[in-house]
């Protein structure tokens, strides 16, 4: 899996991780798969939902030790 | 200026003048600008000021105040009374019969109902162990729940202009997929948040028909909304009902939780102590039985005849008549601040299709909502809300929608942060009987003013925008100091020298 870029946004808050994502997304037309790290659980809960409503896919997602990390992709 | 508003609150469905204005506090002025003018007060949803017959009523019980619980002598007789008065007075005003359901005074309001119905219809029924409760619940109609059960929360119906009420899709989706397990159904008559209305009859006939109960709180309805718990199909009827004492015009009186006779067989109480018992010896205890076993010790008497007496002069005056004022208000309202470019009001706008109370959240664009809701005090003696009102999950649903399609294509992390904090939270404007259309005048034409000069206005203030609430530093409060003010009173009295 290729990533294009790795988002790191742990020790963000609500709703900044989601914003993040979404500028970037809007910034870099030509990437497809980025990789995002949040500790936020409730960053944690709406990149999935965020990603479905805007055209994206959480291909990928774990959790390690109250850390998240998404590989996001554009459809 | 504020302290020339126009007190006739006639917003083409005018209270009666003496009623309207017999509340504690309307005339109470601060200084702002530099001259003291009269405050406007908009945060009746988080509690209302006092009515005044219903003062002068509890000033009248004292004279008679003794704790019951003995009918020894008179004035024990007069609390005991009193209370049962009080009792039915509720029941009447909401529409419960006497005989199948009772209404208990309880704590400091709707925390306290909802704290000891989630116990009492957990051990009730424990062969449901499941409450779903909606996704728009405060706090205290939610947290309750968790903490005597599984819960799971019922989705909101979507609208062009975000989440709606309830959704009775997403509740039926629910109650057929746990057939059997779902004890009861939480939801609030109307939200703290959006005043959205939700129908509760409908989610009454639902519930039931899977055998689920239906607990509805009525904090931000009992005052605002004619409520009637059960009607000619009892399949529609409430099981359960709680309100708070301070948001029906009598602050310092306890919850009221008004619930069928029969889903307290049997329940243990959530507390013990006196009151409550038939005997008592060194090993063993026998409770009394009746539903007055719930509330263990001396009751809040002159809280309970205080509020009752708020009920019925609201029931006097006619909650018809309550209504139509409060959403002429409503309406005025969000036409005024609708009008104010980059306002945003969260939850659909159009009363007719989506009902509301005058409960109404929204932000300004660039305008962090605790320096919103701060300057509308600070320089127009406005009072309103800000934060999420104790509805995390229900407000961040509402500012989520507009976060996640909002447009931060060139922002840096500093606008970014920005931009987050104004939506951390909202600003919220509440009407209650007394509230005037000059009032919600007051507010709009500060709030436009505001976002005119947001630059020059926030230099006096520091918002810390960086955590996760919005903080805002400032300087003066008015000269109330209550040592001050009480031995100032003893003194006058003669009862200090």
């Amino acid at each position: 899996m290729n990533i294009d870029h790795e988002l790191d946004l742990r020790g963000r808050t609500c709703p900044l991780p989601v914003l993040a994502l979404r500028r970037f997304f809007l910034a870099r037309g030509d990437a497809v798969l980025v990789r995002v790290r949040v500790t936020d659980p409730d960053s944690a809960r709406d990149i999935p939902t965020f990603s479905e409503r805007h055209g994206y896919d959480v291909v990928d997602a774990s959790m390690q030790s109250d850390e998240w990390t998404f590989i996001v992709r554009r459809r | 200026m504020t302290d020339t508003l126009d007190r006739a609150p006639c917003a083409g469905a005018c209270l009666p003048g003496r009623f309207a204005t017999d509340f504690v506090g309307l005339d109470t002025r601060y200084a702002t600008r530099g001259a003291a003018t009269r405050r406007v007060y908009l945060d009746s949803a988080a509690t209302t000021l006092m009515m005044g017959t219903a003062q002068a009523f509890g000033r009248e019980f004292l004279v008679h105040q003794a704790n019951p619980h003995t009918s020894a002598h008179f004035a024990a007789q007069v609390a005991s009374e009193s209370l049962a008065w009080a009792g039915d007075v509720v029941l009447d005003f909401l529409g419960a019969p006497r005989d199948e359901y009772v209404a208990l005074f309880m704590g400091a309001g709707a925390t306290a109902c909802a704290n000891r119905l989630a116990f009492a219809l957990r051990r009730g029924r424990p062969q449901r162990p499941l409450a779903l409760v909606s996704a728009m619940e405060h706090h205290s109609n939610d947290l309750p729940h968790r903490a005597h059960g599984e819960v799971l929360h019922v989705g909101l119906e979507p609208t062009a202009q975000g989440p709606g009420a309830v959704s009775l899709h997403a509740l039926e989706t629910l109650l057929r997929a746990r057939p059997g397990e779902v004890n009861y159904v939480a939801v609030t008559a109307a939200s703290n948040v959006t005043g959205l209305v939700n129908p509760i009859h409908d989610i009454a006939e639902l519930a039931h028909r899977h055998g689920a109960l239906v607990v509805v709180d009525g904090a931000q309805s009992t005052a605002h909304a004619q409520m009637r718990l059960s009607g000619p199909d009892r399949a529609r009827d409430i099981d359960a009902y709680f309100f708070s004492g301070h948001k029906v015009y009598a602050p310092g009186s306890p919850g009221v939780l008004v619930i069928k006779r029969a889903l307290l067989h049997g329940v243990a109480p959530l507390e013990l102590g006196g009151g409550i018992v038939e005997d008592v010896t060194a090993s063993s205890y026998r409770l009394l039985d009746s539903p007055a076993a719930q509330i263990a010790g001396t009751p809040n008497v002159l809280g309970a005849v205080t509020l009752a007496a708020a009920l019925e002069g609201l029931r006097q005056v006619g909650m018809e008549a309550i209504v139509a004022h409060e959403r002429a208000l409503a309406q005025h309202m969000i036409a005024r601040l609708s009008a104010i470019p980059g306002l945003e009001i969260y939850g659909p706008t159009d009363l007719d299709a989506h009902p509301r109370v005058g409960c109404i959240g929204f932000n300004l664009a660039h305008v962090e909502h605790a320096l919103a809701a701060t300057l509308l005090n600070d320089e127009f003696n406005v009072a309103v809300r800000n934060g999420c009102f104790c509805a995390h999950p229900y407000a961040r649903s509402l500012l989520g929608d507009a976060w996640q399609a909002f447009d931060t294509r060139g922002m840096d992390d500093l606008e970014l942060e920005r931009y987050v904090a104004v939506r951390r939270g909202m600003v919220r404007a509440s009407v209650g009987a007394y509230t005037t259309i000059a009032d919600i005048d007051a507010l709009a034409d500060g709030l436009r003013e505001i976002g005119e000069r947001v630059d020059d206005l926030r230099r006096g203030y520091i918002v810390d925008a960086t955590g996760a609430r919005s903080r805002v530093a400032r300087a003066d409060m008015p000269n109330f100091q209550p040592a001050l003010v009480l031995s100032t009173l003893l003194r006058d009295r003669g009862v200090l020298a």
